[in-house]
């Protein structure tokens, strides 16, 4: 149980830290609550404005209102016992939404080390639970000699992991830990993960003969800086390429939403259309970004996707401010960490809460994980011929 | 009690059935807000956008000085969600086009040019809406390098244009209210008449339908120029 919650705890500061969005800020909030019906009553107006998925997700906001309302009534704010005890009612609040970004952070002391993180929760119970692996432990063995590895210490003090290289000299293959490549790229001085991804871009630009597919390897990847998307995806395309739609809270009232607008990668200069096919492998802990690159690979032409469903968090985030929705506060109590849009694949389906699925489904393996055999990889390899 | 009553009823009934009755044509522009708490929605002002009006003035004549007036028409209830500040350029603009049926009493004073005021309530139906705008693309982020060497964040913005799509569960599209108005005529003729009316009408009903609790109101509100003819039988 400590380690289920140890990976829960893990994964909610990392998603948090890392996920698809653009730099953090002060989150919008009202005035400081003076006692805990106060609080409770900002929570719920603000998820009312700046939840994107009310159209969408069957919590019954009201109930939650008549239920929790005289509830947090009899609790007191200068009581420490009653200040542990809301973080309970909120679990009960919130743990069927469907946002799976969704968390909330605590701000006093007694309980800033607590959180709530409704999917997480729900995840651990399901019956093909598994924890994260790093899978780069064993992957580097599939590698021919002279492939290469980096890492980088992101502005939000993050490490992140990179590595490329070719398989069977017919693969050109690319993983990484979070999304900050562009960052990495871009940063002053040398860092190795820029050597890593000038390597790809410069295989990927000028591909061998030999060079008979791509694999990009997104598992227990928990997302990262937007940006990304076009940077490292327009490497492949030479022409914007439509993965989907994107819509947000269009006014205060829970179903006031904007059109649709279409979300595209955007080609980078010099690049090629990719006339290779291309595999990406994701499992239950790509998340995020991860989830996005997961999934315009798959609106590419020869794509395949391999291992399992994603995690479900494919919202992304940026400042409440650019949109008027998404993380918010209740001062000096809680902040909460969620979309600020919804986003419908180019199929038309919304994959928030539930993961976007793969082609060819290989469930994880811990057994042959740990006997050096990555099965999601090798499927990949073989599907090359 | 009761037999003055029907007295004064039939009393009323001769008068309006003796009225000279007026029917007529008028447009003009239109420019409407909408009420609502915005307070929680950073750098974002409502508004008032212009559009067109256009109805069938039915006028009856009770007393020289009394008169009833009936509207039926076409109204623009327009307005603007714009951001501002480092937010300007985004916008949400929302066309919507009502029918309407004013019911206004009518005080008219003058001969051959007279002025008017007039007050009354009116109900209308929610025909259909517009939106146009532009906002930000969320995946359209890419880093510019500043000057100062810092890096910053951009984001595009995206324009659409689409016909508004009605959620039962949400739009309300009905509406009442109450208006008022000033106006002038000129009897050109003992039969034709122009006229000129500005009125200023409020909806008391919401936009949207009561689907959760604690849910903020959105109000319209309107004001109009109009001009037109009329002919008196």
């Amino acid at each position: 149980m400590m380690k289920i919650t140890l990976i829960v705890f893990v994964i909610a500061l990392s998603l948090e830290l890392t996920s698809c969005k653009k730099n953090s800020g002060p989150i919008p909030s009202a005035n400081s609550p003076i006692n805990f019906r106060d609080v409770f009553e900002q929570f719920w107006n603000q998820m009312n404005t700046n939840y994107v998925y009310w159209d969408i997700d069957t919590t019954n906001w009201d109930n939650v209102y008549r239920k929790y309302s005289s509830i947090f009534g009899t609790l007191d704010l200068k009581n420490n016992n009653d200040i542990k005890k809301s973080i309970g009612y909120f679990r009960q609040i919130t743990d069927g939404l469907i946002g799976s970004h969704y968390a909330i952070n605590f701000i006093p002391t007694t309980i800033k080390d607590s959180f709530v993180f409704p999917a997480a929760d729900r995840k651990i119970h399901m019956t093909n639970f598994h924890s994260p692996f790093l899978f780069s432990s064993i992957d580097s063995g599939y590698l021919d000699s002279g492939f290469c590895t980096g890492s980088y210490i992101t502005i939000s003090q993050q490490r992140i992991f990179a590595m490329s290289g070719t398989i069977q000299n017919k693969l050109l293959y690319f993983s990484c830990s979070q999304f900050a490549l562009q960052e990495a790229y871009n940063a002053m001085g040398n860092n190795t993960l820029k050597k890593v991804i000038q390597y790809f871009f410069n295989q990927l630009q000028n591909a061998p003969a030999n060079i008979k597919g791509i694999i990009i390897d997104v598992r227990n990847n928990s997302g990262g800086n937007i940006e990304d998307i076009n940077f490292f995806l327009g490497q492949f395309i030479d022409r914007p390429l439509q993965f989907g739609y994107t819509r947000y809270k269009g006014g205060s009232g829970r179903l006031d939403y904007t059109p649709w607008i279409t979300a595209k990668v955007l080609p980078q200069k010099m690049s090629k259309p990719l006339n290779l096919p291309i595999e990406v492998l994701a499992d239950n802990y790509s998340i995020s970004l991860a989830e996005a690159v997961t999934m315009v690979i798959r609106a590419m032409p020869r794509s395949i996707f391999i291992g399992e469903p994603t995690w479900g968090a494919t919202g992304p985030i940026t400042l409440n401010a650019v949109y008027n929705d998404g993380q918010f506060s209740v001062p000096n109590f809680l902040s909460v960490f969620t979309s600020s849009a919804e986003f419908k694949y180019i199929d038309g389906k919304i994959y928030e809460g539930t993961g976007f699925t793969p082609d060819i489904s290989i469930p994880f393996n811990l057994a042959a994980a740990m006997s050096g055999k990555d099965q999601q990889l090798e499927a990949a390899v073989n599907l090359i011929r | 009690m009761k037999k003055i009553s029907v007295v004064i009823f039939l009393s009323m009934l001769l008068s309006v059935a003796n009225a000279q009755i007026s029917i007529g044509v008028e447009g003009g522009v239109s420019s409407s807000s909408l009420t609502t708490d915005i307070s929680n929605r950073t750098a974002t002002v409502i508004r008032s956008k212009i559009g067109y009006s256009v109805d069938i003035p039915i006028e009856i004549k009770i007393k020289s000085w009394l008169h009833l007036e009936v509207l039926p028409g076409l109204i623009q209830k327009n307005y603007s969600i714009d951001r501002i500040n480092s937010f300007a350029g985004v916008y949400d603009t929302h066309i919507n086009r009502f029918v309407q049926l004013p019911i206004m009493v009518k005080i008219v004073r003058g001969k051959r040019v007279q002025i008017s005021g007039e007050i009354g309530t009116f109900c209308g139906r929610w025909l259909s809406g517009y939106l146009k705008g532009r906002i930000p693309d969320i995946f359209s982020a890419s880093n510019i390098n500043g000057a100062n060497g810092q890096t910053a964040e951009n984001l595009s913005l995206k324009e659409y244009s689409e016909k508004y799509m009605f959620n039962s569960i949400r739009d309300n599209r009905y509406e009442f209210g109450w208006i008022m108005g000033i106006g002038s005529q000129y009897h050109l003729s003992n039969t034709y008449k122009l006229l000129f009316t500005f009125t200023y009408s409020q909806c008391l009903s919401n936009m949207q339908k009561e689907y959760y609790v604690h849910q903020a109101g959105q109000y319209n509100r309107t004001i109009t120029f109009s001009a037109g003819s009329m002919i008196c039988f």
